[in-house]
Order: structure tokens, then C-alpha cells, then sequence
């Protein structure tokens, strides 16, 4: 497990966290997301033991990382801009995390060779973005980690590919136990892959729940009360609300059903609960802390 | 699984070493060619060269090997230690590289131990293997000098340790490229800037006082030191100085010293490398303390020195001291400039000009303030300083156009420290223009410690006041025409070393040179000197211009080790013009050598 607690982290004055926790169970996928800024990337070198914090503590079973070449070990990270070294191919590569990983299985790594369809032989620096983040991926996943940790992953990828790589994530995930912390602005995808979802802002986790429970706690009404009766009801709590002629489509915090209930005494003309995408719970959430979409005309 | 203590990881070292192939292998092939060459030379010289007849082969060998030690290893490690910093440590400078390589599952000292193990190795190899090349091409000879062999390789070792540490440690303080390459610089010669900055920035504010750089600060600049301190000589049978003795060389405990500088320093540097965060790549620098150490330490040192530079263009050097008002407002212009343009660069940011900046740049101006009134108080009393015989082991004097030794334990050099009072206590005359008289008056003392002193002069000179023999013109000229400095004039003293003594005939359409033979020399400078005594010599003879039918003695000689405990030898050369009045010397020379006068006559 993964457990990050009341973590602070200063750059030249600026309070990049500020008391950032979270927690991440074996076996599960968990999506970071927050606005640009908000100290996704920070977290993430904390968890890969790049930065050392301020204050708080970072364990991956109740073990500190930093400095902590065990516990380092087991986790495999591949950064928005992966790393490799000059003149490297993709063998040469594979040779060095052979080298650093004791986990690392060649036969795995010839196996995925199929899928990849990537020359061994060719120097990386002539590879494409996605084919460098196919590598990266490649090596990754050979190295068996027991810790995922992904910095826009499928960033650069073709669908195909997206798709494959995330089953091949998945299949870990299902067979060896592996736990994923992935940060990715394309919340349509984390929706499809993750199991629990952070949202940070301003180097803060603001919200940190399954993402069955997030859907459960909000959700989107689309509404046609009788006629005069314009405005909503004060007792609803409405996030947000948008009316289209006489259909008021409201973001309310409640659960589904009751939602509904509440809606319904007013006797409206219809009433229908739409579950919310990530994106929408994403949106709403952080419109409440000033992160609202604003029209702005230019 | 691995070690939970493992502090070396090959995987680590193994890709360095591979990944930056090109470096040491083209290094090593560089240093091969320049060895087969200098092999070849010297099997090349032992077989033809007659300079090598009488003397023996493998003393010349072991010099071959001093001399690498001494002198080509020194610089080139120098370089090629910044050289394999940038290919090794080049992880630190990017923040996509030092997150790789600190999210891989090594500690900090894992990372610092494998890298800097590469680097010391690669750092090392191009050298050794151009010693074994040398060594092995040497070997058809006979030639196996095991002793000098272990020297030069104790060298290598060290000049590569302490060179390569400052590299290491240069590279834990950079977080880019060209900051590391800049801090390498200020690694290796900081104190040499600093010093000199400072010191002539002193100087030019007192009479006399011309230091340039001097030499104080030297243990803290590797390669001035070791460039000193660390060279071979030759030694020779004394009955015979053709025949070599053997080659010795100095410096070992210098090297020794330096190499192991080296270690604590690559130990400093992994201290200053954990300390250092993984955030501050790409950042000029990473320690933060260090950033307002450099930016005043630069703009001090640039503010001393740009003013000093700029007066003398201003001035067009033509002072004596400098006037003390726009010599601070230099500085102060100068020291802004660095100010700001320093914090541009180490802070990357075109926008220096707040608040905190100029509440720092108040604080240098006061700086710069305080130490102009410092170097003009002359708190270490420079200007009036004189020395007495005891701490002396010579004086070279450079006065009215010729220039001489004096040593403490002669009458003259009393006579000379008067001198040398007088002009302290007549002070600067101002400065001379284009025509004027003026006469030149050095003094450099040369210290029983090994050390010198330096005092220059220039004297505004005016005929008016020769009629009054108290003045200073009549005191200069009053010692410049004594008999002992006449005759030192002359290089006649038997303490010089007569290299050569030419005599040159001028004649409407050019000269010819006679060259005297070395027996000579003394019975020629005895002829002279008895012309002196007796008055021949008319004073103007020094400094006359080149006429037709002129007869001009030109006599080349030196001042050194024979007499003194200082290992310089100072070439020294005056001329003298023959005059019919110089009888002796005008007979010896035609008895002794044949010249024909009869056009003097």
C-alpha cells in the first residue's frame, strides 16, 4: 500500500504541498488528477524518491522511499518525458534494467516483443514520441513491479496502442497484484481504468474516494418543473444549473435516488438522473473552489 | 536479491563506461600518437643526435618520463578532467535525466560511488595507456626505467584525483551544463583572479607599489602550484658537465599532497551531492548559500579590477597613483555592473533591478568604499617599506636605462636603499608627457625565504634643478656615475657570467659583428674596466645612438645560481660605444683579436 501523509514540499518560498495526503490499496488503480499546478508531479517524485520532502512521510508498505533502495525496488515509474541514454538502443536499454531491477524477466520482455514491434537494434533518439513511450512502457512492465507509478502514460499513443498498453497494466493488475497510481489530464481514460480518484488542487488532495462513490455522490438531474415555477427550489443542493427552455439540467450533490426524491416533490413534469462522466465530477468539484469554467470573451 | 549496504552498482558504471566510449578511447588514441611520436624522437635523437654522446641513455629516458610528469600531464589533466565531468555527472544538468536517475533503486551515495568511479577511471586509463605504450616501445632498447616509471604513474594518479575531484565537486554545485564548465574555472583559479585583483587594485594606489600576481594564494590553485613546484633537473659530473650524473626529480610530496586534496574533495562532493536537490537541475545554481557568495565575490573582484583596468585605459596608464575619487566611481560603476548582470545570470532573469537587488548593490558600493580607503590608508605600510640585508639575497636594480645586481653585503647597497628613500620621500612628480625627462628606477629584491619585492618608479626629471645638488636629479645621477655602478653598468663585476660579447662595426651601409672568443672575455673587461678608472669613458657612452664608423661593444651576461641561493638566471645586456679615449680597450682589442681601429684613429 501506498501511503502519502500530510506531505509539504517548498520551492524558493512557494508551497508546492501543503499537507498532501493520500492512499493508494494493493492491487488498484488510482488516478491523480488536478488542474495544472495543483502538485501532481510533485507527489509523484516524492513517490519515486527523486524529491525529498519537507514534512510529512511517503511509505509504500509502511516503509519510507527515500533512500530506500528496497523499497525503490518495486516500483517502476515512467515519467511524461522518459529518460534513456544517449546512443542507447533497445537492447542496450534492456540490458541496464536487467541490471538494476533483479526483477526483471527477460523471457516477459520477449514476449511483449509481438506487441511492441519495435527493432531491438534501433537507436532510441530515432524512435517517434510514441514509440520512446511504447519502449518505456515495455521496460516497465518487464521490470514486474509491485508499483506502477505513470505520468501521462498514453500520452503520444495511437488508440491501438493506448488500448493495449492499458491491458497489459490491467492484466497485472488482475494477476500479480500490481498497484497503479496514474496522473493523466484524459479523465475519459482514467474512467475506464481506475478504481479510486484523487483530485488535488493547489497542493492539496481535496477529494480522494472510489470512483463508484464519486458517482454516487453527485449526479447530474435533468428537470421540467410545472409551468411558473421558474427558479429551483432552495433545499436542492444544486452545484451548478443550466436551463434550456424549460429544462433545467442541474449538477446536484447527492446520491442518484435521492436526488430524485428531493426533485420529485415539486411534482416536475420530468425528472431523470444521468450518471456523471470523471470529467463532470472533476469540473464541478474543483468550480466550488474557484476553478469554475468561466466565459470569457475575447 | 542485492545488498541493503550496496554503495557500487556496475550496471551504473559498466553504461557510463560504454555510453561514453568516444571520450576515453579517442583520449587514449590522442595520448598513443603523441607518445609513439615522442618515442620515436627520442629513440630517433639517441640513435643520431650527437647531443647524446657522452651522456647517459637512461638518464635521458627517466627525463623523458620527469618531463611528461612535470609538465604535459599536468595541463592536460587539467582539461580532460572537465572534459569526462561533463560526460559523467551530465545527469545532473537536466531535470528529465535526474529524475531517471534518482527514481532508480539506488541511495544517493549508490549513484555518487558508481558515476564518480567511472569517471576517475576514464579520467586515468587515456594516460596510463599512453605510459605503457611508451614504456613498451622503449623496452627494444633496453630501456626499463622502473623508478621514473612508478613517478610518472603516481602523478597520473594524482593529478587525475585532484583535478577530477574538483570537476566532482563543480558538477554537485552546477545544475547546467555551463555553470559546471564556469564552476570548474572558478574551482581552479578563483584565488589566482582574486589575489591579483586585489593586490594590483592596492597598488595602485601607493607610490612604487607594482604588484602583479603574488604567488600567495598559489596552494589553492592546483595547476599554478604544481606547475611550480614539480619539475626535474639535469645533474652533471662535475669534472665533466657533458656527462650526465643522473635526473632528479622534485615535487613528489607536492603531487602527494595534491592527490590526496583529490580524495577529500570527491568525499566532499558526495557530501554536497546529497545535500543537493534533485530539483535544482537546471537551476545555475544549487546550493543556495553559494548564490549570494559568487554574485558578491564577482562583483567585488570585477568592480577592483574593471576599475583598474578602466583607469589605466582612461589614463592611458600614464600615472604614477591613481587619484582616489575616480578610482571608486570605476569601482562602483564596474561592481554594478557585475552585480547585475551576475544576478541576471545566476538567478535567469532579465528583471534584477528590485528591491532586494539595489538594497545589494548599496551594500557593495559601501564595500567597495571601505576597501578603496583601506588600499589608499596603506594599513600594512607598503610604500615606505624597506628591507634590510639580512632578509635579502640580492637586488636587480633597473636605473637610467641599464640594469644591474646588487648583492646586501656590498656598500652599494646601502647607497642604493638611500636612493631609494629619496625618491620615496620626493614622492610622485606627476605625470610625464611625450618629450619630457624622465628616468626609470627599479628595485627587485630577490628574499633570502625564496620571495620577492618589487618597486618601480617613474621620476619626472628637469634640468633646472641639476644646478642644486640636493635635488633628486643630482642624487640619481650622482650614483648612476659611481665607480662600482659604472662598472656593474658595464656587467664588468667578476660575479657575471659573460655569455657572449659581440663587437659591432657600423659603417655607411650597415654593420658586421666580430664575436670575441670566450678566453677571451675577462682580459677584454679588465681593459675596460682600467679605461673606466682611469677616466676614458665618457659617460654619454651608454646611451649613444648608432653612428657611422661607430665601434660598439655589445656584452651579454647573467646573474644566478653560481652566486645565489635563487634559481634565476637574469640575462642582462648593455653596450658601450668605443671612443678613442679608451686605450686599453681599443689595445687589447687589436693585440688579442685583431680588430683594425685605424678608421677610429
Amino acid at each position: 500500500m501506498i501511503e502519502v501523509n500530510n506531505l509539504v514540499k517548498t520551492f524558493d518560498g512557494f508551497i508546492a504541498l501543503d499537507g498532501t495526503s493520500l492512499k493508494v490499496e494493493n492491487g488498484s488503480v488510482y488516478g491523480l488528477v488536478g488542474p495544472n499546478g495543483a502538485g501532481k508531479s510533485t507527489v509523484i517524485n516524492h513517490l519515486t524518491g527523486v524529491y525529498k520532502q519537507d514534512g510529512g512521510t511517503v511509505l509504500f508498505d509502511d516503509e519510507p522511499v527515500w533512500e530506500n533502495a528496497n523499497v525503490k525496488r518495486k516500483i517502476a515509474y515512467i515519467p511524461d518525458d522518459w529518460f534513456y541514454f544517449n546512443g542507447s538502443n533497445v537492447e542496450d536499454m534492456m540490458r541496464f534494467y536487467k541490471g538494476i531491477y533483479p526483477s526483471f524477466s527477460e523471457e516477459r520482455f520477449y514476449k511483449m516483443r509481438d506487441a511492441f514491434n519495435i527493432d531491438l537494434k534501433k537507436g532510441i533518439k530515432y524512435l517517434s514520441k510514441g514509440m520512446k513511450k511504447q519502449v518505456a512502457f515495455w521496460l516497465a512492465l518487464s521490470s514486474m513491479p509491485e508499483y506502477l507509478i505513470l505520468d501521462e502514460p498514453v500520452d503520444g499513443l495511437d488508440p491501438v496502442m493506448r488500448r493495449r498498453i492499458w491491458s497489459f497494466v490491467m492484466e497485472d493488475v488482475a494477476a500479480r497484484g500490481t498497484s497503479v497510481l496514474v496522473s493523466s489530464h484524459n479523465l475519459r481514460e482514467l474512467e475506464d481504468v481506475c478504481d479510486h480518484v484523487g483530485i488535488m488542487n493547489k497542493g492539496k488532495v481535496i477529494l480522494e474516494r472510489s470512483l463508484s462513490e464519486l458517482q454516487d455522490n453527485m449526479v447530474k438531474l435533468q428537470v421540467v418543473f410545472k409551468e411558473g415555477m421558474n427558479e429551483v427550489p432552495g433545499d436542492i443542493p444544486v452545484l451548478h444549473d443550466s436551463v434550456m427552455g424549460r429544462v433545467h439540467t442541474m449538477i446536484v450533490r447527492m446520491c442518484p435516488e435521492s436526488a430524485v426524491k428531493c426533485v420529485s416533490k415539486y411534482e416536475p413534469l420530468l425528472v431523470e438522473a444521468v450518471p456523471l462522466t470523471l470529467e463532470e465530477i472533476f469540473v464541478y468539484e474543483l468550480g466550488g473552489l474557484d476553478y469554475e469554467i468561466k466565459e470569457t470573451i475575447i | 536479491m542485492k545488498s541493503k549496504k550496496q554503495l557500487f552498482d556496475k550496471t551504473i558504471f559498466g553504461k557510463l563506461i560504454i555510453s561514453l566510449w568516444p571520450v576515453w578511447s579517442l583520449a587514449s588514441l590522442f595520448g598513443v600518437v603523441m607518445t609513439i611520436s615522442s618515442a620515436l624522437r627520442f629513440r630517433s635523437n639517441m640513435l643520431f643526435d650527437y647531443t647524446f654522446a657522452g651522456r647517459t641513455l637512461m638518464y635521458e629516458a627517466d627525463a623523458e618520463y620527469f618531463s611528461a610528469a612535470s609538465t604535459f600531464v599536468i595541463y592536460a589533466a587539467l582539461i580532460y578532467a572537465l572534459v569526462v565531468g561533463i560526460g559523467v555527472y551530465s545527469f545532473l544538468f537536466s531535470k528529465r535525466s535526474t529524475i531517471f536517475m534518482h527514481s532508480l533503486p539506488f541511495s544517493r551515495d549508490t549513484v555518487y560511488i558508481s558515476v564518480t568511479a567511472a569517471g576517475l577511471l576514464m579520467t586515468v586509463v587515456p594516460f596510463v595507456i599512453s605510459e605503457i605504450v611508451y614504456t613498451l616501445m622503449l623496452l627494444p632498447l633496453g630501456i626499463f626505467r622502473i623508478k621514473a616509471i612508478m613517478i610518472l604513474l603516481w602523478a597520473i594518479i594524482a593529478y587525475c584525483l585532484i583535478f577530477f575531484g574538483l570537476s566532482a565537486l563543480a558538477a554537485q554545485f552546477a545544475g547546467r551544463l555551463i555553470s559546471f564548465i564556469a564552476m570548474y574555472g572558478i574551482l581552479n583559479f578563483f584565488f589566482f583572479f582574486a589575489e591579483m585583483s586585489v593586490t594590483v587594485f592596492q597598488s595602485a594606489f601607493l607610490y612604487g607599489v607594482n604588484e602583479q600576481y603574488g604567488n600567495k594564494l598559489d596552494f589553492l590553485i592546483p595547476v599554478a602550484r604544481l606547475v611550480d613546484k614539480v619539475y626535474y633537473k639535469y645533474n652533471y659530473v662535475e669534472t665533466n658537465m657533458e656527462e650526465l650524473k643522473d635526473v632528479s626529480f622534485f615535487g613528489l610530496g607536492t603531487i602527494t599532497v595534491y592527490g590526496l586534496v583529490g580524495v577529500v574533495l570527491l568525499v566532499f562532493a558526495r557530501f554536497v551531492y546529497k545535500y543537493r536537490k534533485s530539483e535544482a537541475s537546471s537551476e545555475m545554481l544549487t546550493i543556495d548559500f553559494l548564490k549570494p557568495v559568487l554574485l558578491y565575490a564577482f562583483s567585488f573582484i570585477g568592480a577592483i579590477a574593471g576599475a583598474y583596468i578602466l583607469y589605466g585605459m582612461f589614463a592611458f596608464g600614464n600615472y604614477q597613483v591613481v587619484k582616489t575619487l575616480p578610482m571608486l566611481m570605476l569601482a562602483v560603476i564596474c561592481g554594478g555592473i557585475c552585480f547585475f548582470v551576475g544576478s541576471m545570470i545566476i538567478n535567469r532573469d532579465l528583471r534584477v533591478f528590485n528591491r532586494p537587488n539595489l538594497a545589494g548593490f548599496s551594500i557593495l558600493a559601501a564595500v567597495l568604499v571601505i576597501a578603496t580607503f583601506v588600499a589608499k590608508a596603506d594599513i600594512f605600510k607598503q610604500e615606505d617599506k624597506m628591507l634590510s640585508a639580512s632578509e635579502v639575497d640580492y637586488v636587480t636594480v633597473y636605473l637610467g636605462g641599464v640594469e644591474y645586481v646588487i648583492k646586501p653585503d656590498e656598500p652599494l647597497f646601502d647607497y642604493m636603499q638611500d636612493i631609494q628613500k629619496a625618491i620615496i620621500e620626493e614622492g610622485p612628480r606627476g605625470n610625464v608627457a611625450g618629450e619630457q625627462w624622465a628616468i626609470s628606477a627599479n628595485f627587485l629584491y630577490r628574499l633570502q625565504d625564496g620571495g620577492r619585492f618589487t618597486r618601480d618608479y617613474v621620476i619626472k626629471m628637469s634640468e633646472d634643478n641639476l644646478s642644486d645638488p640636493n635635488s633628486l636629479e643630482s642624487i640619481l645621477l650622482d650614483f648612476m656615475n659611481t665607480e662600482p655602478v659604472r662598472e656593474k653598468q658595464l656587467l664588468l663585476t667578476p660575479d657575471y657570467a659573460i655569455e657572449y660579447i659581440d663587437l659591432a662595426i657600423y659603417r655607411e651601409y650597415g654593420y658586421r659583428d666580430i664575436n670575441i672568443e670566450k678566453e677571451k672575455h675577462r682580459g677584454l673587461l679588465d681593459a675596460v674596466c682600467q679605461d673606466l678608472r682611469e677616466g676614458n669613458i665618457p659617460k654619454e657612452t651608454f646611451f649613444s645612438d648608432y653612428n657611422e664608423n661607430q665601434y660598439t661593444l655589445q656584452i651579454c651576461g647573467g646573474y644566478g645560481e653560481n652566486v645565489s641561493k635563487n634559481e634565476a638566471v637574469y640575462d642582462m645586456w648593455t653596450q658601450l660605444v668605443i671612443t678613442k679615449d679608451m686605450v686599453h680597450t681599443i689595445e687589447y682589442l687589436e693585440t688579442e683579436c685583431g680588430v683594425d681601429f685605424s678608421e677610429l684613429k
